[in-house]
């Protein structure tokens, strides 16, 4: 028999391997020095493993405290005042989209057109904003904040998309954690224009509520 | 009543608050130690521990015991503590926390020799585990999970699984000679 690897020892030391693997293995072990060693070690080590880990006594106090304030609050809240700034949204976005002397917005142009397009000016970009309803602001302050001179075509811009606050391109869990360790004051603020999902000009708790119930509905 | 994990994931899906603080109280200690080796930062482990529960609780309606709910919970725990690593490893933090040294066991510690020694070398060495070996070593030895369950766990086929442990164990075992050595 060859040497045994690290995982079949720990496996002996455990008494999990089966018993015919356990007596080739226990007759390898006298035979083979090293791999006598070997197991002893990885005998101490594993039960040193599980010695040193304990779990602090304050921390977990100050989790179960956490925990508790999430069981005592419903699940899905359907609380009526973001349901109706949500649905006040929507309408008015539904309205802006329907509106007949809106100009409708070029289509995206290929990345070479980009490169080959001359800057385009400030301007014109803060009068956009201007005509702009107040459902689409996001959209357009992700506009007015990028300068047409650092469209690159090496680097497609990406409009930021509400919600996304790690700008992994996913809404989930991770961009509530990001958003939480901000609220904790552990991270500096995120981009408000993905991270301020209520409008009310402030990341806050509220933001943190929309965000757990766009989770929480697969969004 | 089924009062096994699934059974009282179930529950809490159907709005059994009870049954799902249940079911923290049976995991909070081993998640909390899981994050805790994982992460090597009482912070970042119990924000991550928090948000597996809360992602959980949120989530409990879909739940389909289709898997251990174990797999369940250290999946969502694992992925979260990797995202935690990556973002370290972008930004440069330093993971090295040393009021995890709280997490020192009890005082209802026999009196041992040398095991204490050990138990510092392993603690230390445990640091220069790559974390995609030490979630293996730590679901492995501290959670005793089977291997399928780890593999589905860390999403890795299972010869990876073996494989990662043994690289895991074969760190921890130099660490330590060296540290012999070092003395």
């Amino acid at each position: 028999m060859t040497c045994v690897t690290n995982d079949v020892l720990l496996d002996l030391s455990e008494r999990r391997l089966a018993g015919e693997l356990s007596d080739r293995v226990e007759t390898h072990l006298l035979d083979c020095d090293a791999c006598r060693a070997r197991f002893g070690e990885i005998r101490a080590i594993a039960s040193a493993v599980r010695r040193c880990t304990g779990t602090p006594d304050a921390l977990l106090s100050r989790l179960d405290g956490g925990m508790a304030e999430i069981l005592a609050r419903p699940r899905r809240r359907r609380l009526a005042v973001p349901a109706a700034i949500a649905a006040a949204l929507a309408v008015a976005a539904l309205v802006y989209l329907a509106a007949p002397d809106r100009p409708m917005p070029p289509p995206p142009p290929a990345l070479s057109a980009i490169a080959a397009a001359p800057p385009l000016p400030r301007a014109e970009t803060e009068i956009r904003t201007e005509r702009r309803s107040p459902a689409s602001e996001a959209a357009v302050v992700t506009d007015a904040r990028r300068p047409a001179e650092d469209a690159t075509p090496d680097l497609p811009w990406r409009p930021a998309r509400p919600g996304d606050v790690n700008g992994d391109g996913l809404i989930d869990v991770a961009d509530r954690l990001v958003l939480a360790r901000y609220l904790a004051g552990r991270t500096p603020a995120p981009d408000p224009a993905v991270a301020d999902l209520n409008g009310d000009g402030a990341i806050d708790v509220g933001d943190v509520q929309i965000l757990t119930r766009e989770i929480a509905r697969g969004r | 009543m089924d009062a096994s994990d699934e059974g009282l994931m179930l529950r809490a899906g159907a709005g059994d608050r009870e049954a799902f603080a249940r079911l923290y109280e049976r995991h909070k200690a081993p998640l909390l130690q899981f994050c805790l080796q994982m992460l090597r930062n009482a912070e970042d482990a119990g924000d991550v521990f928090q948000e597996a529960f809360r992602y959980l609780y949120i989530h409990a309606s879909t739940y389909r015991p289709t898997a251990k709910f174990t797999t369940y919970l250290y999946r969502i725990a694992r992925n979260m503590s990797i995202d935690i690593l990556r973002r370290r490893r972008r930004w440069n933090l330093q993971p090295l926390d040393p009021a995890l040294d709280l997490a020192e066991p009890p005082d209802l510690r026999e009196p041992r020799l040398e095991s204490d020694e050990i138990e510092a070398g392993v603690r230390d060495a445990m640091e220069e585990v790559p974390p995609s070996y030490r979630e293996v070593v730590l679901l492995r030895v501290l959670r005793g999970m089977e291997y399928a369950e780890i593999a589905e766990v860390v999403e890795a086929p299972l010869g990876t699984v073996k494989s990662r442990l043994h690289a895991g164990l074969e760190f921890l075992r130099r660490a330590m000679r060296r540290r012999k050595l070092a003395e």
